[in-house]
C-alpha cells in the first residue's frame, strides 16, 4: 500500500508512532454509516488503537460480549437497537468503561439527555471533526 | 343478463386499466421524489409533530417484548410508543413489567372516547425507557384497545399499529413526509405499505432478508399484497379517493380522530370505517383535506398460510367493508360527497363488495344456460380465458413495478415463484377466497338485526354532536 | 398500452372493411347468371335475343315474319330468353344471343354484372316464387327458393368478427403478458447488475477518499492535478457517468458528517476531478429529478460560483426543485437577504421550513441574519416560519417584537408565538401571558398555563388560581395545576382541596407521580 509507506515516512504523527503504541487500547465503534464508520477507523488507527467495528445494535452488543473495550463510541440511532439499550448494556457490564456518544441528534433532544443520565462521557455532534474525534479519545483514555 | 355480466366484467378491465396507469405515474412520482430526500434530516428537525405509536397487543405474550423493543429503537426524535394490553388472558402484562421494569403509575387523563375499564397506566422506573407506556386494560376489541391509547398519546399524530409487525427504522420520518409537504390540505390520515414477512429472515425485529413464502397460499398473499398496495391504493390516493388505511399500519391526525369520536369499536372492519367517517366529515365541513399512501414497504406482517385462519381473515374483511358501507350508505352516489360519492363509494360497493356475489350469480347463469341448453361453449370459453389473461397481466404489472422499485425479492428463484403463483392463482385460490368473502356477505346478513340498528343509532348520534360542537 | 388497444380496435374495423368489400366483389359472371335465372324480374332492365350481323335471312317468309316478331319480342324474365334462345339454335338459326338492356340501352355482360351488384345490395328485383315446375317434391323446390347470398354473408362476417375481435384480445393479452414477463426479467437483471457495480463502485471510492482526507493537507491536495487525483480512484472509472455519480454521493456523504478543514479537502478532491462540472451539467436537465440532484450536490460541496445558475430554478414549477434550490441559494449566496423569501407567493410547507432551518442553522453566529423581514411577512405560513426561527435559532433579541405583533398574527402564529416565549423564557413578557391566559380561547389559554410555569411569579398565581375556578375543561385544569405546583406547592395544596373534586385529586396524583413528572 502506498498510504502505509507515507504514514511512516510523512505523516506529521510519525514521531508519535512509538509512543502511542504502548498506549494501545481497544476502541468500540458502533455506527451504521459504513462511511462514518471507516473514516473513525482510519483516524483511530493512526493514532495507534486498535478499533472494533460493528455496524449494528446486534453486532455492538455482540463485540461487547466478546471483548473488554478501554471506550466505546456509538451512535444513538442504529438498526435493532437503541443507542440507549447499548449505552445501558455496557454500562452494566463495564462500569468504569468511558463512552462517547456520536450523534446527529441535537444536545437538547430527550433520548441524548437520556444518554447523559446514563453517565456518557463525552458527546459529538454530526457533522463532526475526526481529529476533534481523536483529541476527546485521547483525553478519556488517560 | 348475459349482456349485463359481459358489461361488469368489461367495466372491471377498464378500470384497473385506469387505475394501473394512475399507480404507474404516482409511483414513478414518488420514487423519485424519495431520491432527494435525506430522512435523517427529518429525524431531528423541531418542524416535525410529535407521533404517540399505539400497539393494542391481545395474548402476544411470547412475542411482545421483542416487538416493543423494536417500537422502541425507531429513528426519529419526538416519538412515545403506547402499548395496549386488552385485557390479555395469558401472562404478557407480567411479562412487561418484568422486562421493562415497569410501575404503575396514577397517571390522569381524560376519558374523551368511551373504552373498557383501564386497569392502569404502567411506565418504567428505567429513565431510558421514557418513551414506553403501557396501558393496561379490560378486554374490548382492537378498536377499543386503539381509542384507550388515543385517550392517553400526548401527541400531535397517532400512528396505530399491529403489534406484531415490523417496522422499518425509519418508517415514521417515512410516514411523517405527506404531513409535512402539503400546504393547502389538511392531511389527516397517511396510510403504508405493508410487505409480508412470512419466511423471511428476521433478526431483532428487523427484517434483514426476503424471501418468498413457502407455501402457495402464501406466494398468493404476496402478490395480493402488490396488487392492493402498489396498484389500487396508490392509484386511489392520488386521485384522493382512498377509503381503507391497512390496520396494520396507519397514521391519523389526532385532533380530528378525536372530534369524529375515535375508532367505532362494534364493526369488524374499524381501520375502514375510521378513514370513511373521518373523510365524511371533512366532506361536510367542506374543509380541503388529503388522506396520502406511502408506498415504501415500511411494516411487515405475518400473514395466515392455513386454508382456516385465512377464511376467517377474508370473513371478518368483507363483513367490516360491507359494515362500513352499509353505515355510510347515504354517501353513496351523493354528489355532497363530490369524488368519494360518486367514485369511490360506488367503487367499492360494486368491485369491492358486490364481486364475489356477482361471480356467484355467474356460475349460476352459466349452469342454467348449460341446463337450458342454450350455451355457447366457443364463447364461454374464449370470455374465460380473456378474464384469466386479465387477471395475469395485472398482477403481472404489480410484480414489475415491485421489480422497479423496491425490488426486495432478490433470490434467483423468487421471480418463477411469483410468476407461477399468477398464473395458478385464478384456478386454484381465487374460488376459495370468494367462497370465504360470501361466507361473510352471509355472516352480515344473519347478524344484521343485532348491532345493525343499534349501531346506526348512537354513531350518527356521535356524528351530529360533533359537528355541533365544531359548529359553536 | 392503451394506444396498442386502440390500433388493435383500428386493425379491426379495417378488417371488417376489407370483408365487405370482398363480398360485393364475388359476384363474378357465374354467380351473376345463377342470380338472373332466379329472378322474375330486375328493376330496369329487360333482354332481346340478337341475330349475328351476316345472318341468312332468304328462309321461308312465314319463317321470317316469326323471327322478326321474336327479335322485337322484349323479356323481363331471364330464364324464358334463355329457352327462346334456345329454341332458336334448335330451329338451325345460327347465332343468337341475349342483348341485355339496363334503362333501355344495350349493355355489355360485364356492365351488367356490375349492375346486379348494385342491384342486390338495394334489393331491386323480384325473386321467382313460383317455379314451373311445380310437380317437383317440396324440398326440391325449397331449395329452388332463392335465398339471398348477401344476407348470408353478411351473417357470417358478422359471427366472425366477433369471434376475430375476442381472439384479438386474447391475442393481444397474451402478448402483453409476455412482454411483461420480458420486461420483468430485463429489469430484474439490470436493477441487480446496478446494484452490484454502485456496491462495486462504492468500495473503489472508500478507501481513497479517507486515505486523501487523513494522509494530505489541504494545500497538497489542492496543488495536486487530475491525473494525479483520477489515479487513485483508477482512472479508466472515470469515463463512466455511473462512476461519477456514485462518487459524488460518497464525497457528499462524507462532507455532510464531517466538520472544520476536512470539508475544505472534500470540495477540492470534488473540484479538480471536475465533478462540479458534471453536476452543473443535471441542471441543465429537462427531468425534475436531476436538476434537483444536481442542485443538492452543488449545495452540499458549497460551490458559490453555481449560484447564479441555480437562482435560474427558484421559480420551478415543480415543488422539490423550488424547495431545494431555494436552499441552496439561501447557502451560496454571500449576503443571505432572507427578503425573497419574505416576498413568496405560495404557502411555505413545513418540508420547506425544515430544509431552510438547516441551511440556516450553520450560519455562524458572526454573520449577520435578519429573521425580522420574515416577521414582517405578508405571507402567514412565511409569518409564522419567521416565529419559529426565533425560537430555533435564540433571538432573544425579537421578543419584543413578538410581543407587539401578537394581536396580528394568525391563530397559529399566537400559538408559536407562546411557545417561543416558552423556549427563550420571556420574563418580560408576563403581562401579555396574564392577559391571555385570562381570555377565553383554550388552546391559548393551555399555552399561557404552560409557559408561566417558567416565567410566573406571585401575581401569576392569583391569575392561575381564578382561572382554574372558573375551568372546567381537564386538560387546562390539568395544566394549570401542574404550572401551580412548579410555582408554589403549598398554594397547589389549598386550590386541590378547595375544588374538592374527584378527577383533581387524580390529577394531583398524576402530577405528584415521579415517574411522570418529565412527560
Amino acid at each position: 500500500m502506498v498510504f502505509v509507506d507515507r504514514i511512516i515516512n510523512k505523516s506529521p504523527y510519525f514521531y508519535l508512532l512509538n509512543d502511542v503504541k504502548s498506549a494501545m487500547k481497544d476502541i468500540l465503534v458502533i455506527e451504521d454509516d459504513l462511511l462514518i464508520l471507516k473514516m473513525v477507523e482510519f483516524r483511530l488507527k493512526k493514532e495507534g488503537h486498535k478499533v472494533i467495528l460493528a455496524e449494528d445494535g446486534n453486532e455492538g452488543v455482540k463485540a461487547l460480549e466478546e471483548n473488554a473495550p478501554d471506550l466505546i463510541i456509538t451512535d444513538i440511532m442504529v438498526p435493532f437497537k437503541s443507542g440507549i439499550e447499548i449505552i445501558e448494556f455496557a454500562r452494566a457490564k463495564y462500569p468504569e468503561c468511558p463512552i462517547i456518544v456520536l450523534s446527529a441528534l441535537g444536545e437538547e433532544e430527550g433520548t441524548v439527555m437520556e444518554a447523559f443520565n446514563l453517565g456518557v462521557a463525552d458527546f459529538v455532534p454530526k457533522p463532526f471533526n475526526p481529529n476533534e474525534l481523536a483529541i476527546r479519545v485521547k483525553r478519556l483514555i488517560n | 343478463m348475459g349482456i349485463f355480466f359481459l358489461c361488469y366484467g368489461f367495466a372491471v378491465i377498464i378500470i384497473y386499466m385506469i387505475i394501473t396507469l394512475v399507480s404507474g405515474i404516482e409511483l414513478r412520482e414518488q420514487i423519485k421524489r424519495n431520491k432527494f430526500v435525506d430522512y435523517k434530516d427529518v429525524i431531528t428537525t423541531p418542524v416535525g409533530p410529535g407521533v404517540s405509536i399505539l400497539a393494542p397487543a391481545y395474548n402476544e405474550g411470547k412475542t411482545i417484548v421483542q416487538n416493543a423493543r423494536s417500537l422502541l429503537s425507531l429513528h426519529y426524535s419526538k416519538y412515545e410508543v403506547i402499548i395496549i394490553n386488552d385485557g390479555s388472558k395469558d401472562d404478557s402484562m407480567d411479562i412487561l413489567i418484568k422486562n421493562f421494569d415497569l410501575r404503575k403509575t396514577d397517571y390522569a387523563f381524560e376519558q374523551e372516547i368511551e373504552t373498557a375499564k383501564i386497569r392502569g397506566v404502567y411506565k418504567s422506573k428505567n429513565p431510558s425507557l421514557g418513551k414506553l407506556i403501557v396501558v393496561d386494560k379490560e378486554n374490548g376489541g382492537k378498536a377499543d384497545a386503539l381509542n384507550a391509547g388515543i385517550n392517553i398519546s400526548g401527541q400531535e399524530l397517532i400512528a396505530c399499529i399491529d403489534v406484531d409487525c415490523i417496522l422499518a427504522p425509519d418508517s415514521i420520518v417515512r410516514m411523517l413526509r405527506p404531513f409535512l409537504e402539503e400546504t393547502n390540505k389538511r392531511v389527516i390520515a397517511v396510510g403504508g405499505g405493508i410487505g409480508i414477512a412470512n419466511n423471511c429472515d428476521i433478526k431483532d425485529g428487523t427484517v434483514v432478508k426476503y424471501r418468498v413464502p413457502d407455501s402457495l397460499l402464501g406466494r398468493f398473499q404476496v402478490i395480493e399484497y402488490f396488487r392492493s398496495f402498489l396498484l389500487g391504493r396508490l392509484a386511489w390516493s392520488r386521485m384522493n379517493g382512498l377509503l381503507l388505511i391497512s390496520g396494520a399500519f396507519g397514521f391519523f391526525d389526532k385532533e380530528l380522530v378525536l372530534k369524529v369520536g375515535g375508532y367505532f369499536p362494534k364493526t369488524v372492519g374499524e381501520d375502514m370505517e375510521l378513514v370513511v367517517r373521518m373523510r365524511r366529515y371533512m366532506e361536510e365541513q367542506k374543509i380541503p383535506y388529503k388522506v396520502a399512501f406511502v408506498s415504501d414497504p415500511l411494516c411487515w406482517t405475518e400473514v395466515p398460510e392455513t386454508e382456516e385462519v385465512l377464511s376467517k381473515q377474508r370473513n371478518r374483511w368483507m363483513r367490516g367493508t360491507i359494515e362500513t358501507l352499509q353505515l355510510h350508505r347515504t354517501m353513496q352516489l351523493n354528489p355532497k360527497y363530490r369524488f368519494i360519492g360518486m367514485v369511490s363509494f360506488p367503487f367499492w360497493s360494486l368491485f369491492e363488495k358486490n364481486a364475489p356475489i356477482i361471480e356467484l350469480l355467474g356460475v349460476i347463469y352459466t349452469l342454467a344456460l348449460i341446463i337450458m341448453g342454450d350455451f355457447s361453449a366457443l364463447y364461454f370459453l374464449s370470455l374465460f380465458v380473456l378474464i384469466y389473461f386479465f387477471s395475469v397481466m395485472l398482477s403481472s404489472f404489480s410484480i414489475l413495478f415491485q421489480e422497479l422499485t423496491f425490488d426486495n425479492y432478490q433470490e434467483k428463484g423468487d421471480l418463477r415463484k411469483l410468476i407461477f403463483t399468477v398464473l395458478k392463482e385464478p384456478f386454484f385460490i381465487h374460488p376459495k377466497i370468494m367462497t370465504w368473502c360470501i361466507k361473510g356477505h352471509w355472516q352480515f346478513i344473519k347478524g344484521i338485526g343485532g348491532w345493525g340498528e343499534m349501531v346506526r343509532v348512537g354513531f350518527n348520534n356521535k356524528i351530529k354532536a360533533n359537528s355541533e360542537n365544531n359548529g359553536k | 398500452m392503451i394506444k396498442l388497444y386502440l390500433s388493435f380496435l383500428l386493425t379491426a374495423l379495417l378488417f371488417l372493411k376489407v370483408c365487405e368489400v370482398a363480398a360485393f366483389q364475388s359476384s363474378d359472371s357465374l354467380t351473376t347468371i345463377s342470380f338472373l335465372n332466379g329472378t322474375e324480374k330486375v328493376e330496369s332492365m329487360f333482354y332481346k335475343l340478337k341475330l349475328k350481323e351476316a345472318q341468312d335471312t332468304s328462309t321461308t317468309n312465314s319463317d321470317a315474319a316469326h323471327l322478326s316478331q321474336l327479335l322485337n319480342r322484349v323479356y323481363y324474365d331471364f330464364e324464358r330468353a334463355v329457352s327462346t334462345r334456345d329454341s332458336l339454335i334448335h330451329a338451325g338459326i345460327e347465332n343468337p344471343r341475349i342483348q341485355y338492356y339496363i334503362f333501355d340501352d344495350a349493355k355489355d355482360f360485364d356492365e351488367v354484372i356490375d349492375y346486379i351488384a348494385i342491384i342486390k345490395k338495394n334489393e331491386l328485383y323480384i325473386p321467382k316464387t313460383e317455379k314451373p315446375q311445380t310437380n317437383e317434391e317440396l324440398i326440391i323446390a325449397a331449395n329452388r327458393i332463392p335465398f339471398k347470398p348477401f344476407y348470408q354473408l353478411r351473417y357470417k362476417i358478422f359471427n366472425d368478427i366477433k369471434f376475430i375481435i375476442l381472439l384479438g384480445i386474447l391475442g393481444l393479452f397474451l402478448i402483453t403478458f409476455l412482454a411483461l414477463l420480458f420486461f420483468l426479467v430485463i429489469a430484474r437483471s439490470k436493477n441487480a447488475k446496478r446494484k452490484k457495480l454502485i456496491k462495486e463502485y462504492k468500495l473503489q471510492c472508500q478507501t481513497p477518499i479517507s486515505s486523501l482526507i487523513f494522509e494530505y493537507t489541504f494545500q497538497e491536495i489542492e496543488s495536486m492535478s487530475f491525473e494525479q487525483l483520477s489515479a487513485e480512484f483508477g482512472k479508466s472509472n472515470f469515463e463512466k457517468a455511473l462512476f461519477k455519480d456514485t462518487l459524488i454521493k460518497e464525497i457528499v456523504n462524507v462532507n455532510k458528517n464531517l466538520k472544520g478543514d476536512f470539508k475544505d479537502k472534500l470540495r477540492a478532491i470534488y473540484t479538480i476531478l471536475g465533478l462540479d462540472k458534471f453536476s452543473l451539467l443535471k441542471l441543465k436537465s429537462k427531468k425534475w429529478d436531476e436538476q434537483s440532484a444536481g442542485i443538492v450536490e452543488l449545495f452540499e460541496m458549497n460551490i458559490g460560483y453555481a449560484v447564479d445558475q441555480i437562482e435560474k430554478l427558484v421559480s420551478s414549477k415543480n415543488f422539490i426543485v423550488r424547495t431545494n434550490a431555494v436552499r441552496a441559494v439561501l447557502h451560496l449566496s454571500i449576503d443571505k437577504d432572507l427578503k425573497f423569501l419574505a416576498q413568496q407567493q405560495y404557502p411555505l410547507s413545513k418540508w420547506q421550513q425544515m430544509s431552510i432551518y438547516r441551511v440556516l442553522k450553520n450560519i455562524p453566529k458572526s454573520e449577520k441574519l435578519d429573521i425580522s423581514i420574515l416577521l414582517d411577512a405578508e405571507n402567514h405560513s412565511v409569518q409564522t416560519f419567521g416565529i419559529r426561527l426565533v425560537r430555533y435559532l435564540g433571538k432573544i433579541e425579537l421578543i419584543e417584537k413578538l410581543s407587539s405583533m401578537y394581536n396580528h398574527v394568525s391563530y397559529l402564529g399566537k400559538q408559536e408565538i407562546l411557545k417561543t416565549f416558552k423556549a427563550l423564557t420571556a420574563f418580560s413578557e408576563l403581562e401579555l401571558v396574564h392577559r391571555i391566559l385570562m381570555e377565553t380561547d383554550r388552546n391559548l389559554s393551555l399555552l399561557a398555563s404552560n409557559l408561566l410555569a417558567d416565567i410566573g411569579n406571585d401575581e401569576s398565581i392569583e391569575f392561575l388560581s381564578t382561572k382554574l375556578e372558573g375551568s372546567k375543561d381537564f386538560k387546562l385544569q390539568k395544566s394549570i395545576l401542574t404550572t401551580l405546583y412548579t410555582l408554589d406547592e403549598q398554594r397547589f395544596e389549598i386550590e386541590v382541596q378547595k375544588l374538592n373534586q374527584e378527577h383533581i385529586d387524580l390529577i394531583k396524583n398524576h402530577i405528584k407521580d415521579s415517574l411522570l413528572s418529565y412527560v
